[in-house]
């Protein structure tokens, strides 16, 4: 039910205009959405800009953001738009849950180094080594000794075990999980301070599907059955965490607020705050004024409205603003077992006739960004020379006409053999933005001489009728993190089963996936990665429209903050003490 | 009024005649006949094509209606733009269509260019409030004809037979009058997930089906009362059958008070498809429909021009068909005057 | 009278069976999977195994026939035993729990405000009849029982409630009116019962206007037409020949009296203010019933949209029997029992 308090997630609200899933799931893998800035590789601000008004750039800390030296103490509020269903990631598949707990009270074996844009490689956590064996399918992890869960019992081989357990337990909640770990063939510990995992192929992203498991005590969950394993009356980690991380969980007023404090026994760097406190607002309106008269440290997603129009003198001169480009983009499929889409030039046609520099610049504030990859649109696996197609309706028109779609009756409608090139487009429902360039696409489309239809279907139906074929166009969006294996979108074999709802074939593209999958030579595989982005750009069997900004606000009296694709590291936040005296 | 019912055609020009003696009246009746032209003249009042068009040597009639392949890429912009000094055009009084997206202006204030403001994907508000009145009108004589239909149907049978078949229809009847209308509707258009002008249709049938009770009761009771009326058992007495008996007999008398229903059901109809489109169900965005204009607003507070518009257009429509159906009443039995 | 209020009260078990049957069917037919909907990540490619969904699928009894799932819903139903919501395994009790005070506190002031206004303007334009403020009045009442609600209420976010065009600015933001909600989204819980008082009834004076104005019509157009037929009666007549004064007439013999059809509208009266409570809910960001129904049919949460369906549908059948009952109770030469059920 929390429905209607999810969707209005500012989070999520950012996610309905542009897909409108109101039903507000998040997305659960490596790249959690992150608040962050202007990316390098096109920061429009010279790198070290000290202006109070830039955004801020992945990857890189602002100047005004590092001055001085980090000193502890101090509490931060972040204004976060919803109360998460359980702060337990692994039976709610929700956004908010897992920002608020992962890497701050639990971790996991590994995770992504959050610093390391656009990289973002996997580093040590839980574990702190780990060795890869010659045939890429066993991995054996050592765990750090000497740590400790939050009510002081010892962190051991059983804790992961009793994790995984649940994880791949069939009733259990954790399906989004599970799905993570198809790849997984078994795990062990062979003693306390070791477990192997072994896979049932080389799999180039196998430690990233660790990343997003939290680790949990053994001594809670061991002893629970599934069903009781999702229940918050039996299971007190639902509304209680107890991890190993650098934040303990403290209290939680259901819609009011949850607080972390510092763990003082943590086993790395302690963090610099006392208090981390996440305050529920659901209303951006009432966040924005919190956040003028001080009583937020962080509005975590700001509208874009509110971006647009943000022209209070306060905000403007005490917040950085942050604009992230995260790893999702939105798309539109063209299912090629209709007749018309079959044609790549009717395809490359479409493309041509998709006004994307109009609707991002005009109905969109001009706040997304434009893209043709299907990977993190800053990582190497993007050719980031390869523009994407130009609006170019004359072009779009001879190209149909040359693919011999005319219209040969005088309907006004461009036919072929007897097929007339008419479609409906399927939207997600109270995807508010997503019908309004839909559109403008009818129009502009109608023009060329080819008649569409809108239809808004529920979530529900929409996810089933993408796995069933049974839709002509439809438009979705795709987030994959840092680094993404897309077998299941772009392989022959995803058709039945998988995400290749639009039943893509390629042959080269079907070889260069399952080369690039055991391929664990980065740049090797990146450059297989290219190659597909080519054929895909020359196929066009999804048109790319854009990549949305994630927009945040951060109060300059935080300092040591950095945007990147996994959220925001409070681990290394400080509150400057000079802050109230200096303004 | 049994010696009326003898009597249609004078029963006919007396209601008629009570009628236009109200001017308010008389004024609704004018002005739902002004709306339904509307609704049939909408392409010459906003279209993107023009009515009349002499373009490069070629005489194009009703451009606007006919949708002829050779203008298929052009708009009246681009028309303009391209025309030379012997070409001439008769273009609309509102020169956008309603689904056309004029980018230079999106979010824009009433202005000359745009007489009521654009929407938040820079569509003419005029242009949409005036086509929107061919949904409003659609889905209001339709599903009023689908639920007269059912509950004429319904209610007939079931004061004629009586007996288990009555009881059965009644209680059938108790569980639709209590299902949560628009919870229904809701679930029912979700369902369909229509597109175009079938969600027009979808939309029809679904209020009608959900809104008949009123009628069926409604005409129940009237049945029941003429059923003892002397001239039915007359009938009856010369060996007429069921069908000939409820058909001739009955139901034109009963027909009165349904034709006041109807006109009321017709105003609750659009409001229902105002609301149902402003929550975002029914109506897809590639058509005009007033409810889902209004919808517009949610995220735009600023623009007053969405929200003052297309909802005046609702209010009207529906203060016109209320007062016809006051005046109806009023004219058909004199005595509810109060 | 209790026998016949017995027998309405048994009709509704089949009634109350019929009307949930229905709308489980609906939501069935509809065929939307609610398993793909919850775990299937709208923005995630990564497909979740068949196995998994299949298990899940058990869990929630969607792999039975259509039957022994309703049965089991309905069994939950009529032992109270509501279950858990399927999004977030939050009991249902609690959802409903959270939402129906709301919507309730909604409705209950509503209708008595409805009634505070029309019974005093019903008297006054019958007592004043072929006035001109009578015919001003029954002309503007008219105009308002056509004014679409949303539209009203989408009005009043734009005018009053954005602070962009009326503006209060003694008001900490200049909006005259908060834009959503039922009471301040922050420090609420800090407030002491006063100021929680004045805080709710600010935050719903627009909610509660675009819910009752539609009432006024009706209700005070009742009250008018019952004031004027007691008038012309003959106790009102000997009354007035007695040589009271007007003021006492109406007021002594004439309301009393006349109240009688208004009264019982109070039944028919509260199934109509839960049902439009769905778009002001929607409109003003109200989580009452309305919008956790609306929320619960998307999704689509079986066992939540059967207990507001049925809930829903209870209070309308109660409402209508209580309007029975009362119309009996005041005037005694209705005979219910050849009513019928």
């Amino acid at each position: 039910m929390s429905f209607g308090a999810r969707a209005s997630s500012l989070w999520v609200l950012a996610l309905v205009a542009a897909v409108g899933c109101t039903h507000g799931k998040a997305h659960v893998d490596k790249g959690q959405p992150s608040p962050g800035t202007v990316p390098a590789a096109v920061a429009v601000v010279p790198a070290g800009a000290t202006a109070a008004d830039s955004d801020w750039v992945a990857g890189s800390l602002p100047a005004v953001a590092q001055q001085g030296k980090p000193v502890s103490g101090g509490e931060m509020i972040v204004g976060m738009r919803t109360d998460p269903p359980s702060l337990n990631s692994a039976v709610d598949n929700d956004q908010v849950a897992v920002w608020m707990t992962h890497h701050r009270v639990y971790q996991s074996l590994v995770r992504l180094d959050p610093f390391d844009e656009p990289n973002y490689r996997v580093v040590p956590e839980l574990a702190e080594r780990w060795e890869i064996s010659d045939d890429k399918k066993t991995y054996t992890f050592h765990l750090r000794q000497g740590v400790k869960w939050h009510d002081g019992s010892p962190f051991s081989a059983r804790d992961v075990i009793a994790t995984y357990d649940k994880v791949m337990d069939p009733t259990t909640r954790a399906v989004h999980l599970r799905s993570l770990l198809d790849e997984l063939a078994s795990y062990s510990a062979p003693d306390d301070h070791t477990v192997v995992f072994k896979w049932k192929r080389p799999y180039f992203l196998a430690l990233d599907s660790l990343v997003d498991i939290s680790i949990q005590p053994a001594q809670v969950i061991a002893g629970l059955t599934g069903t009781q394993y999702n229940e918050a009356a039996t299971n007190p980690l639902n509304r209680h965490p107890v991890g190993t991380g650098p934040f303990k969980f403290v209290a939680w007023e259901s819609s009011q607020k949850i607080v972390l404090a510092r763990n003082d026994d943590y086993w790395g760097q302690k963090p610099y705050l006392d208090r981390l406190v996440f305050r529920i607002q659901t209303d951006p309106t009432v966040m924005l004024q919190l956040a003028e008269r001080g009583e937020i440290d962080m509005v975590d997603l700001v509208t874009s409205e509110q971006w647009v129009h943000m022209d209070s003198p306060v905000l403007r001169s005490k917040w950085n603003r942050s604009k992230l480009y995260p790893a999702i983009y939105a798309w539109i499929g063209w299912n090629e077992t209709r007749p018309y889409f079959a044609d790549k030039r009717v395809r490359r046609a479409l493309t041509l006739l998709i006004d994307r520099p109009g609707i991002i610049g005009k109905m969109m504030y001009g706040l997304p960004k434009p893209t043709n990859c299907h990977f993190y649109w800053a990582s190497a696996a993007c050719d980031q020379s390869m523009q994407p197609l130009p609006y170019d309706p004359v072009a779009a028109q001879r190209l149909l006409d040359e693919a011999g779609w005319k219209d040969s009756n005088g309907d006004g409608v461009r036919d072929k053999a007897g097929v007339e090139l008419k479609f409906v487009f399927m939207l997600p429902v109270a995807g508010v933005e997503t019908a309004r360039w839909a559109a403008k696409l009818k129009e502009d489309f109608a023009h060329a001489g080819i008649e569409m239809q809108l239809q808004s279907v529920e979530w529900a139906a929409f996810s089933k009728r993408l796995t069933e074929h049974s839709f002509d166009a439809c438009t979705l969006l795709w987030g994959g993190g840092p680094r993404d294996e897309p077998t299941q979108i772009w392989h022959s074999s995803g058709i039945k089963g998988g995400s290749n709802v639009i039943s893509y074939r390629n042959a080269e593209v079907d070889k260069l996936l399952e080369d690039a999958r055991s391929m664990f030579d980065d740049d090797a595989r990146n450059a297989m990665y290219r190659r597909i982005g080519a054929i895909l750009q020359d196929e066009q069997p999804y048109t790319f429209m854009y990549v949305r900004p994630e927009l945040s606000l951060l109060s300059k009296r935080i300092k040591g903050a950095r945007a990147s694709l996994i959220w925001w590291q409070f681990e290394s936040m400080w509150v400057d003490p000079s802050w109230n005296t200096t303004k | 009024m049994s010696d009326v019912a003898n009597l249609p055609e004078t029963y006919l020009r007396m209601v008629s005649r009570e009628y236009m003696r109200h001017r308010l009246h008389r004024l609704s009746l004018h002005a739902i006949m002004s709306l339904a032209l509307l609704a049939l003249v909408a392409d010459f009042v906003a279209c993107d094509r023009p009515i009349l068009l002499s373009f490069r040597g070629t005489l194009y009639l009703l451009p606007n209606l006919v949708d002829p392949p050779a203008l298929r890429a052009y708009d009246n912009q681009r028309l303009a733009d391209e025309m030379n000094p012997s070409d001439w055009a008769v273009f609309p009084p509102v020169p956008w269509g309603y689904n056309s997206h004029d980018l230079e202006a999106v979010l824009a204030p009433p202005s000359a260019q745009h007489w009521l403001g654009t929407d938040s994907g820079g569509r003419d508000v005029l242009a949409r409030v005036v086509h929107g009145s061919r949904v409003s009108l659609a889905v209001g004589v339709l599903s009023v004809a689908v639920l007269v239909s059912i509950g004429m149907f319904i209610g007939s049978i079931a004061a004629y037979f009586g007996g288990v078949l009555d009881l059965l229809l009644m209680r059938f009847l108790e569980i639709v009058h209590a299902v949560p209308t628009i919870l229904v509707l809701v679930t029912m258009l979700a369902l369909i997930m229509p597109t175009g002008w079938h969600s027009v249709v979808a939309m029809m049938v679904v209020i009608g089906l959900v809104r008949w009770t009123d009628v069926a009761r409604l005409v129940r009771g009237e049945i029941l009362r003429i059923r003892t009326m002397p001239y039915v058992e007359a009938a009856r007495a010369l060996g007429a059958g069921h069908a000939r008996i409820l058909l001739r007999h009955i139901l034109p008398n009963a027909l009165a008070p349904v034709l006041v229903a109807a006109t009321f059901a017709m105003a609750s109809a659009i409001l229902l498809e105002g609301a149902l489109s402003f929550l975002g169900f029914g109506i897809p965005e590639d058509m005009a429909s007033w409810g889902g204009m209004l919808n517009d607003v949610r995220g735009h507070t600023g623009a007053w021009w969405l929200a003052v518009f297309p909802g005046a257009a609702i209010f009207f429509t529906v203060t016109v068909y209320n007062l016809a159906g006051e005046g109806l009443r009023d004219a058909i039995d004199p005595r509810l005057r109060a | 009278m209790l026998s016949y209020a017995l027998r309405r009260v048994l009709w509704m078990v089949p009634t109350l069976f019929g009307i949930t049957l229905m709308c489980f069917l609906l939501l069935r037919m509809a065929g939307n999977d609610p398993i793909l909907a919850q775990f299937q990540n709208p923005m995630h490619h990564q497909q979740i195994s068949q196995e998994a969904i299949a298990q899940m699928r058990r869990l929630y009894d969607l792999d039975k026939p259509w039957y022994v799932q309703y049965g089991r819903l309905v069994t939950r139903l009529v032992t109270l035993d509501l279950g858990t919501c399927w999004q977030n395994g939050r009991p249902i009790a609690q959802v409903i729990g959270e939402a129906l005070p709301i919507t309730l506190l909604l409705s209950l002031v509503s209708m008595l405000l409805a009634y505070c206004v029309s019974i005093p303007l019903g008297v006054y334009s019958a007592v004043r009849q072929h006035s001109v403020s009578d015919r001003v009045l029954t002309v503007a009442l008219f105009v308002l029982y056509s004014l679409p609600g949303f539209w009203l209420g989408t009005m009043f976010i734009v005018f009053l409630a954005s602070g962009k065009f009326v503006v209060c600015p003694w008001l900490p933001d200049g909006a005259c009116f908060p834009l959503q909600g039922w009471h301040a989204f922050e420090g609420f819980e800090r407030m002491n019962a006063g100021a929680k008082f004045r805080d709710v009834t600010w935050h719903l004076v627009l909610p509660v206007v675009t819910l009752t104005y539609p009432a006024f019509a009706a209700l005070s157009r009742y009250m008018r037409g019952g004031m004027l037929e007691t008038l012309r009666q003959d106790f009102v007549r000997t009354a007035r020949a007695k040589g009271l004064s007007e003021r006492t007439v109406i007021f002594g013999h004439a309301l009393r009296n006349s109240l009688i059809p208004i009264v019982t509208l109070i039944g028919l009266e509260l199934p109509e203010l839960i049902s439009g409570s769905v778009i002001v809910e929607s409109i003003f960001g109200v989580r009452g019933m309305g919008l956790v129904a609306l929320e619960a049919i998307r999704m689509p949460d079986y066992p939540l949209v059967i207990t507001i369906v049925a809930f829903a549908a209870l209070m309308t059948m109660l409402g209508v029997l209580l309007s029975d009952l009362l119309y009996a109770w005041v005037d005694p030469r209705i005979k219910l029992a050849q009513e019928g059920p």
